[in-house]
């Protein structure tokens, strides 16, 4: 029976030896490398079953070389086997496809179950971050209403265009260029959807502004 | 009559000499009249309906002379007669003079020939009017030759009314009569003269001294002749002797001498006249008007030209085609008092007492009339001069007000430059000793009694300086002042106003009231003065002056307003100064605290790495050890391997933590908003603080530096609000546009008092200021008690990102 093929990725030497030696009971290791390049080469070359990397590695770190094989159409099944045990890089590995994110130091309990579990297309993620990790993941992405949009100094902007100031006017007042302050005067359309300037004065109005007349 | 005007001036010469020439006529002329008058005698002669036959051939007057062509009188007379042709008729008129000789036409022969020569002469071009002039000739014209020219109209001029009533007369003839009037001119002395009562009447000789004579007699003996005595034919020197010894009863009337009794002739009876009344002691009276200037005071009389303007008139009427007939004799009417002014007042007699009537000759010219011009001239001179030198006078007052005025702006801006330079150049060492010192000049030079400077702390007011009277030690007002306890006044500060202060308005008004509490007790009066620089209160100043009915002129204002002025921007700089100086201290401080705090850092690392890590290698180097010495007792070797497992992970984990606090990796790996997510969510995690993370859309790349920037304040900024704002939750957020990231941290915590954070001796906020301020880019920290902390940082987005 033909085990599943794995691709190992980490710079550490021990580390990636270490881990030979743990998976190749199971496992078919297809290669070992050593950086974000050699990985997305690899992966596109060899076509593992499996990618196990880490993600502090040089020229790219393992999210980004599972960005981009995602980008070329590449699914490979990805675990994250990393030191940082922060739920944040867990989720934005999960986020960017990965199936199972394991925490070096947890490997040797944790590994192989999250790998049999990767296989089998399931989520796995360390036992110790899962909870925190699940609950980043929830929150989702952030809606925002239309005040929210705007930066400090959007809203500024807006605020005097609104009291019936010039681009020159605002620009004197804000200590920018006038065309600075026209390009912001078109942001600011574009972030809140509107066309004209009396919509820019009734949402200005309707962010308290300034005042009704 | 006519004989004795002819002979009273035979030797005047100064007569207008007459030309026979000019008055004969070229034959063409003569033809011409004739012409004329065989065209068509002319109806009504108006002007208006002249032809050109009249325009070119005049109406003829032949004025017929008694005496000879030089005496003046016949001047007189003819002057007269043609002013009174030409006021009448404006067509051209000739005039013929012909002049009788007296003398000779006593002659028969003369006369024949005369006459002869007279009828040839005018043969051609016989008078259309003749006048006959004075008694003679117009007697011997109308008596003896009447019929010499028949057709001719007859003006007699100045003819005697008893002569005249004796001719025979004719409807073509009227004329102009005269009268002596000797009664009236007696009269008249007797009014003027009342001492008088005697009447002196001097007549000559002559024949016709003799005729003027007896007129005189007949005339005067119808009344009080008792009174009068004549001397008649006397020499002139004895009259002259006898009139200089009369005494003041008695009065002159002067007929004429020609010659005296011994037949001797005066030169004229004008000379005699002015010789007696050369002499006289008594005033003398005359006739005629031609007396008048020789002496005599006057009397009753007509003019010669009068009656020649008279005859003139007629003249024109007969020419202008009035008959003769419809004319009446007149000219007696004409006589009036006529008198010699000089004369007048040699006798002293008043004007007064002269008939109303009265012609005054000679009228000596009054001063005024005399120099009056000149008076004026002179008084315009004067007045012009007196004009001038007032002028001068109050220029010169004028000139010297504005020179103390000048010298007196010129000492106070002395004074004030002097002021102005001390305060403005002083040492920042002793800045309130300056202003001491420029209080008390400024008070002296324009004459303060008191003066404050009530600096702005917060919500209170404190005096920074003053002066004061020694007398006002005891009666101070306080040094320092809450400001809502002078509400109206400090809303009038803010407003950039001056107050003015008046201690007897105290008790009626609320703001005056407050005012008080700023000024010393006995001060009577003031005005106060906001400090602002930039809109900015900085406190007020306060001047006091020792009158309390002090008028606060312009000028005192404007000084005071300078000296504000001044004191606002000697406050403004000193700040400034101090602020200069306390962030110079404070990058001092942070240099050596950042100096102090790195070395700290490598201290507490390098402690962790050799007292931690360093132990915990070496106990898993001995565990090794323990595994190797039981290698054969599997249970044990089993045992201390799981230790030494459970040794290294933890080793690593803090290794990790070890090196995340020296670099955050999260930073270079997932990017600032990750980096910042972790953050959040760590601080959440270990149960410090529940941080809200809101992140817009951000540029693919930020610079790192940025980013390590946001990401350290962040950091610093959270754990201060964990520290010291007393709540669980805080906000976060990141954004940007096409300017600038912006980050923002906000909590709802304790706040704190903007201004102390620069006390701060943390790294703090200083260290967020610096790092910004590396990168170019804005850090708003704003905060007040118990209304939380917002810091706003704004890095610009550079082009250059690496």
């Amino acid at each position: 029976m033909n085990q599943p093929r794995v691709l190992i990725a980490d710079d550490h030497f021990l580390v990636a030896e270490g881990l030979r030696t743990l998976l190749e009971p199971t496992f078919e290791v297809a290669a070992i490398v050593t950086d974000g390049e050699q990985l997305v080469d690899a992966a596109q070359r060899l076509a593992p079953d499996l990618i196990v990397a880490d993600i502090s590695m040089p020229k790219l770190n393992g999210l980004e070389a599972l960005q981009q094989l995602r980008n070329t159409g590449n699914n490979a099944k990805f675990v994250v086997l990393t030191m940082h045990s922060d739920p944040v890089y867990a989720a934005r590995a999960i986020s960017f496809g990965a199936l199972a994110f394991i925490l070096k130091h947890s490997a040797a309990h944790e590994l192989l179950t999250a790998l049999s579990e990767a296989l089998a297309g399931r989520t796995y993620i360390a036992a110790e971050l899962r909870e925190s990790v699940n609950r980043l993941l929830a929150a989702g992405p952030e809606e925002f209403n239309l005040e929210q949009r705007l930066t400090p100094r959007q809203m500024q902007v807006l605020q005097l265009y609104a009291q019936g100031h010039s681009a020159k006017e605002v620009a004197k007042c804000l200590a920018i260029s006038r065309r600075t302050a026209e390009n912001h005067k078109a942001s600011i359309k574009l972030l809140l959807g509107v066309h004209s300037t009396a919509d820019l004065v009734k949402l200005a109005i309707r962010f308290g502004l300034v005042d009704p007349e | 009559m006519s004989e004795s005007e002819a002979c009273m001036e035979p030797s005047a010469t100064d007569g207008w000499p007459r030309s026979q020439a000019t008055r004969s006529r070229p034959p063409s002329a003569v033809l011409l009249a004739l012409l004329a008058i065989l065209g068509g005698w002319w109806g009504g002669g108006q002007p208006a309906h002249a032809t050109s036959a009249e325009l070119t051939n005049p109406r003829r007057v032949l004025i017929l002379f008694t005496a000879r062509p030089n005496l003046p009188i016949n001047v007189q007379w003819e002057r007269g007669i043609r002013t009174g042709v030409k006021q009448l008729y404006s067509l051209p008129v000739a005039f013929d003079c012909e002049y009788i000789d007296f003398d000779r036409l006593q002659s028969p022969e003369y006369r024949e020939q005369w006459l002869s020569l007279l009828r040839a002469k005018y043969a051609s071009a016989p008078p259309d009017l003749i006048i006959p002039v004075h008694d003679l000739a117009s007697r011997y014209f109308a008596t003896a030759q009447p019929e010499i020219f028949p057709q001719s109209q007859v003006v007699f001029c100045s003819i005697n009314e008893e002569t005249l009533s004796l001719l025979p007369l004719q409807p073509r003839m009227t004329g102009v009569t005269y009268r002596f009037e000797y009664q009236r001119t007696l009269e008249l002395a007797r009014e003027l003269v009342p001492r008088a009562r005697q009447v002196i009447v001097i007549g000559g000789a002559s024949e016709m001294d003799q005729d003027l004579l007896q007129a005189a007699q007949t005339h005067l003996d119808k009344q009080d002749a008792n009174d009068i005595t004549y001397w008649v034919g006397l020499p002139l020197d004895e009259i002259c002797d006898r009139v200089a010894k009369l005494g003041p009863e008695h009065v002159i009337l002067f007929l004429s001498l020609e010659s005296d009794r011994n037949g001797q002739m005066t030169v004229s009876s004008y000379d005699a006249a002015q010789a007696i009344s050369a002499a006289t002691a008594v005033p003398i009276f005359g006739l005629f008007d031609s007396l008048i200037g020789t002496g005599v005071v006057g009397g009753q009389m007509g003019r010669v030209e009068e009656q020649g303007v008279r005859v003139g008139t007629i003249a024109g009427r007969l020419l202008l085609g009035e008959s003769p007939a419809s004319i009446p004799f007149s000219g007696i009417e004409m006589n009036r008092p006529m008198f010699d002014d000089r004369q007048l007042q040699r006798w002293r007699i008043p004007d007064r007492a002269l008939p109303a009537d009265a012609i005054v000759l000679h009228r000596t010219p009054s001063l005024w009339a005399q120099y009056g011009t000149t008076l004026i001239l002179i008084g315009t001179i004067i007045g012009a001069q007196c004009l001038l030198i007032i002028g001068l006078l109050f220029n010169r007052r004028q000139r010297r007000l504005a020179q103390d005025e000048l010298r007196e702006m010129l000492e106070f801006q002395t004074a004030f430059c002097h002021i102005s330079s001390t305060l403005l150049d002083h040492s920042p060492d002793i800045p309130l000793l300056e202003l001491d010192h420029a209080i008390k000049r400024f008070s002296e030079s324009v004459g303060l009694a008191y003066c404050a400077v009530w600096r702005m702390d917060g919500d209170s007011l404190e005096v920074l300086s003053q002066r004061t009277p020694d007398r006002l030690e005891a009666a101070n007002p306080p040094q320092t002042l809450m400001i809502n306890s002078i509400p109206t006044v400090w809303g009038r500060v803010t407003r950039g106003e001056r107050v003015p202060f008046s201690a007897a308005d105290v008790r009626d008004r609320g703001e005056q009231t407050e005012l008080a509490c700023l000024f010393p007790q006995d001060q009577k009066s003031g005005m106060l003065f906001p400090l602002r620089d930039n809109q900015r209160e900085l406190g007020l100043i306060v001047f006091g002056v020792a009158d309390s009915h002090a008028r606060w002129h312009d000028r005192l204002l404007d000084r005071l307003g300078m000296f504000a002025d001044l004191i606002s921007q000697f406050i403004a700089r000193t700040d400034a100064l101090q602020a200069l100086a306390n962030s110079r201290s404070e990058a001092r401080r942070l240099a050596g605290n950042l100096l102090t705090a790195q070395e700290d850092e490598r201290r507490r690392i390098s402690r962790e790495i050799h007292d931690d890590i360093c132990q915990r290698l070496v106990a898993a180097g001995m565990q090794v050890r323990n595994v190797e010495q039981a290698i054969d007792k599997p249970t044990a070797a089993l045992t201390s391997l799981g230790r030494l497992s459970d040794c290294l992970v933890d080793l690593s984990r803090d290794v990790q933590h070890l090196a995340r606090k020296l670099h955050p990796a999260i930073l270079d790996e997932l990017g600032l908003a990750d980096a910042i997510r972790s953050e959040c969510n760590r601080l959440a995690e270990a149960g410090y603080l529940q941080v809200t993370f809101q992140c817009l859309p951000l540029p693919d790349k930020i610079d790192k530096r940025a980013a390590l920037c946001l990401y350290r304040i962040l950091q610093e900024s959270l754990w201060n609000v964990v520290k010291h704002a007393d709540t669980k939750h805080a906000q976060v957020r990141l954004s940007s546009d096409a300017e600038a990231l912006y980050l923002e941290v906000t909590d709802r915590g304790r706040g704190f008092k903007a201004k102390r954070s620069n006390l701060n001796t943390g790294l703090g906020l200083v260290s967020f200021r610096e790092r910004v301020r590396l990168l170019a880019g804005k850090i708003e920290i704003s905060s007040a008690p118990n209304q939380g902390t917002k810091i706003l940082v704004m890095l610009p987005i550079t082009e250059d990102d690496s």
